[in-house]
């Protein structure tokens, strides 16, 4: 009699037991599995620094594949299509389409996301109670950095999906560098109707192709040699580059949430060239010139990062 | 500004503007005459919800970021980093630092001189390209900071074509692979090429 008391009393706690609070990184894991997985579609408004821009989203996953609509509400028309590795842009008034093979054979970050751990190390996760975006209902999330190379975020994640419905980048005075916020958001169980049909280019539009997936192996000798704790290469490809008669070589180094590029271009137009630092919204660039070659630093982190790694760019022969 | 634009600024800060308004409030954003009524819409919603104002200049930018921010994030101890001198001064394009003005301008310049301590990364080994790459925090650098500059300048239009195409392929480069999925897609859509090519 007591042991089937016991076991009810067990089995009872087991299946009435109200659901284990979600830990910060049970949502971080949440958000990066929805965002590539999830059906969705919808509107949002992207500002940084004194524009506001609209656009539309369609987001599709069917096995293991992924597909992506990005289209701008306002200004000049533009349409971004991503599907398995392939980013085709496409912007109607310059007839102009641009086709980008992306190597997406390589993870992102060779430790992240997959030891999520990772991130305390150089992030300060927290919860921040809810919140309401998109008439949804939300969990807020706070990123922050524990040192002064890399931004702060601030998450809006869906209760029920975990998808991002809005982002704050926030640098380290507390000032909104960038900002995204769903205005209209519908999950469905299944891919968007327009999903994974293949996309129509006009035939008097000019095609830029761009194949990064044969430059990998290509490796001349150019590294960093000092990086922020935390930061590590996850490409370093040759690309071909709109505009540039050489192949230009880009670096790109991440932390799991920010990532920066190096762009290494030997053919340099002396008298236009960035040297020094710029910046725009929450993106700083760092250039200089290095053995003959424009060395231009960009990415989404705070000014002292870029200029640390751009004067850490090193050529081994 | 007509009133009509005024209430969809106001709606705007107030978290109610439907999709349908957010064009045309866009395109008043972009008008230098209205730059001021959206500043003070701002100011008032401050006033309204009592949070203070410490900012005796502040542009579109402070103004809509502060109206829709809540940040509770704690400033990291590199606070006064040169960043901090430029806010408020950005428009849509690449802006630079005069470098004479900025060494005449500079109020304060000071410099943290500390251990040359560096560590090693060592699980890096996926492309060997770093193999021999290194480590840093903010403590074992040697930091040179303005703390403020006055001015700046525009960079030319060759080199923001530049930078532009830069951005577009580095957000194209590092979208889906990481947590916030398809953020930096959206920093490429929204770079408009005919804002700034010629």
């Amino acid at each position: 009699m007591m042991k089937r008391l016991l076991a009810f009393a067990v089995m009872s706690s087991v299946f009435s037991a109200p659901v284990l609070s979600e830990t910060v990184q049970d949502w971080m894991m949440k958000m990066s599995n929805s965002s590539h997985q999830g059906n969705y579609e919808g509107t949002f408004v992207f500002w940084r620094d004194q524009k506001l821009e609209a656009m539309s989203i369609a987001h599709g996953s069917k096995d293991g594949r992924i597909w992506v609509a990005l289209e701008s509400l306002n200004g000049e028309p533009r349409r971004l299509i991503h599907e398995n590795g392939e980013v085709i842009s496409i912007f109607p008034a310059k007839q102009l389409v641009s086709i980008n093979e992306m190597t997406s054979n390589l993870p992102f970050h060779p430790v992240l996301p997959k030891n999520i751990k990772q991130l305390n190390t150089h992030y300060e996760l927290s919860m921040s109670g809810l919140d309401r975006v998109a008439n949804r209902n939300t969990q807020v999330i706070l990123v922050k950095p524990k040192d002064g190379y890399r931004y702060g975020f601030k998450y809006w994640l869906d209760k029920d999906t975990g998808l991002m419905l809005r982002c704050d980048v926030i640098n380290e005075n507390k000032t909104v560098l960038e900002h995204m916020m769903f205005t209209e958001f519908h999950y469905r169980e299944s891919p968007p109707d327009i999903a994974f049909k293949p996309t129509q280019i006009p035939a008097n539009y000019k095609v830029l192709k761009q194949d990064e997936t044969q430059s990998l192996k290509a490796d001349d000798g150019w590294i960093a040699s000092r990086l922020p704790a935390g930061f590590m290469l996850t490409k370093n490809i040759l690309k071909p580059m709109r505009k540039k008669q050489n192949n230009v070589r880009q670096l790109i180094f991440s932390d799991g949430l920010a990532s920066v590029s190096v762009f290494i271009d030997q053919n340099v137009n002396t008298a236009h060239r960035l040297d020094g630092k710029t910046k725009m919204g929450s993106v700083n660039a760092y250039g200089l010139m290095l053995d003959q070659h424009q060395v231009t630093v960009i990415g989404e982190v705070p000014m002292e990062t870029v200029k640390l790694i751009a004067e850490s760019i090193e050529h081994q022969r | 500004m007509k009133e009509e634009s005024g209430v969809r600024i106001s709606e705007f800060l107030d978290g109610e503007l439907s999709i349908k308004d957010l064009n045309s409030l866009s395109r008043d954003c972009q008008q230098a005459e209205n730059r001021k009524q959206i500043q003070d819409f701002a100011r008032i919603g401050h006033a309204i919800r009592g949070e203070s104002d410490v900012y005796t200049s502040i542009d579109v930018s402070d103004a809509v970021a502060r109206a829709i921010a809540d940040l509770p994030l704690a400033a990291p101890e590199s606070a006064q980093r040169s960043e901090r001198s430029q806010r408020g001064i950005f428009s849509s394009g690449w802006f630079k630092p005069l470098l004479g003005a900025t060494f005449a301008s500079a109020v304060a310049v000071f410099t943290v001189l500390v251990n040359q301590t560096v560590s090693t990364v060592s699980d890096n080994h996926a492309i060997p390209a770093v193999a021999q790459q290194q480590a840093i925090t903010p403590e074992n650098i040697e930091l040179t900071q303005f703390a403020r500059n006055s001015e700046n300048s525009e960079v030319d239009v060759a080199v923001r074509n530049e930078l532009n195409n830069y951005l577009v392929n580095h957000a194209r480069s590092v979208s889906g692979g990481n947590y916030q999925g398809m953020v930096p897609y959206v920093r490429a859509v929204a770079y408009e090429p005919g804002q700034t090519e010629k």
